[in-house]
């Protein structure tokens, strides 16, 4: 009777810079097997420039309903659509696409 | 309780959101999704037989290298799937051993096309070309399928099995392109995967064991009579142009809706291939259940210490 395996989460980089995005996921006996195990099936055709491997228990994941994470919606002032009046103030400085001018 | 659960599970899905493998769904809904993924898993890794048996044989090392990496793709797309067949069979108690298991006692299912000899080098290509492209069909449909884990391996198993497509093709134009004895061998190929291409699909829609069900939880999204049209407005056309001849007299298209009719496929045949009746059945399944047990070892030795039970 084999030894039970361990599910580990794969994550690759496409190119220097970017984010780690999920790939997939695959079965090991160690982070090593899992690491080589993961370019064999990921990596055959120069997909990522770097690629994680993480055992599926060390992820946790908030519950959520589905919808959306963080404050309701309200809270404008932390996202940019809060501050679209700046557009309407520059205009009694001449707009503001001064920048674009010089 | 039961109830609202599945009356919550059934807006979200008419809401166009996708299930992931944590969240609650009715057991049918998995049982369905279950035996579409299985399926398809064990017909990747049956289906890099009929090739696999081709690599000491291909003309030339350029094909011996790309009927290698094909073989070693469809191995590739088998682990990822088995992977989210795992993950979704869980709470049933479906493990990889079992699905390997009842695939090599001969009581899963797989594609039928993969039961069948592949006694010419022309065979691969058509095998390639038309299987695989019969396969992008459906595979292709079921991007949007609302089992998301399925879904996202599934955009890059398309990918792969597109660059298998185009192999095919070229195997298939340099024969037709060729001395009288390849095209010979070229038609003798379509010939025999012509029924069985158009089996692919499964049977018509009004014989499909598939429920209102699967479709009204976008577990599939097209019928089987409507993927073989999409293959058939997509093929028949090529292969016309490359001087073939389908072997199917009735063969002809509905101006009207652009429809091909085709004649009888003689589905009873259809049946008693996917019961296991195949001529390379039970050989490929003897040749998976040979390498299962002579490669227990080293399954057992990356496993790591193993109590003796």
């Amino acid at each position: 009777m084999a030894a039970e395996m361990a599910v580990y989460e794969v994550f690759g980089q496409e190119r220097k810079g970017d984010p780690h995005r999920h790939v997939g996921s695959l079965l090991a006996a160690d982070s090593d097997m899992a690491l080589l195990l993961a370019q064999e099936l990921f990596c055959r055709r120069k997909e990522y420039v770097q690629i994680w491997v993480v055992p599926r228990d060390a992820v946790r994941q908030a519950p959520s309903d589905g919808a959306t994470l963080g404050p309701e919606p309200r809270r404008t002032y932390r996202g940019g659509e809060g501050y679209r009046q700046t557009v309407e103030k520059w205009k009694r400085f001449g707009g503001d696409d001064r920048a674009d001018r010089t | 309780m039961s109830e609202e659960r599945l009356h919550a599970f059934e807006a979200r899905i008419a809401g166009g959101e996708l299930i992931e493998a944590g969240d609650w769904m009715p057991d049918e809904y998995r049982r369905q999704c279950l035996r579409l993924i299985v399926t398809h898993a064990n017909s990747e890794l049956m289906g890099a037989l009929p090739e696999r048996e081709w690599i000491p044989r291909a003309p030339g090392l350029q094909r011996k290298l790309s009927v290698l990496s094909k073989v070693q793709d469809e191995i590739g797309h088998a682990q990822m799937i088995y992977r989210v067949a795992e993950d979704l069979g869980r709470p049933m108690g479906v493990t990889r051993e079992l699905m390997l298991d009842e695939l090599i006692a001969g009581k899963a299912k797989f594609h039928n096309v993969f039961s069948y000899p592949a006694p010419t080098w022309a065979d691969v290509g058509v095998i390639a070309w038309l299987v695989d492209g019969a396969a992008l069909e459906t595979q292709g449909a079921l991007l949007k399928t609302s089992y998301a884990p399925y879904a996202r391996i599934l955009r890059r198993i398309c990918a792969e099995e597109a660059i298998h497509l185009k192999h095919g093709e070229d195997i298939v134009l340099t024969l037709a392109a060729g001395t009288r004895a390849q095209r010979d061998m070229l038609q003798g190929a379509l010939t025999r995967w012509w029924q069985p291409l158009l089996h692919f699909f499964g049977p018509p829609d009004e014989q499909s064991p598939n429920s209102e069900r699967t479709f009204r939880w976008r577990i599939r999204l097209m019928t089987n009579e409507q993927l073989r049209q999409a293959f058939l407005r997509k093929y028949v056309p090529k292969v016309k142009a490359l001087g073939l001849l389908i072997p199917d007299p009735e063969l002809r298209q509905d101006p009207a809706t652009g429809d091909w009719l085709y004649g009888d496929p003689d589905w009873n045949e259809f049946w008693r291939i996917v019961k296991g009746g195949g001529a390379k059945t039970e050989d490929r399944l003897r040749l998976r259940r040979m390498t299962r047990d002579e490669q227990s070892w080293v399954r057992e030795a990356i496993a790591g210490p193993t109590s003796a039970a």
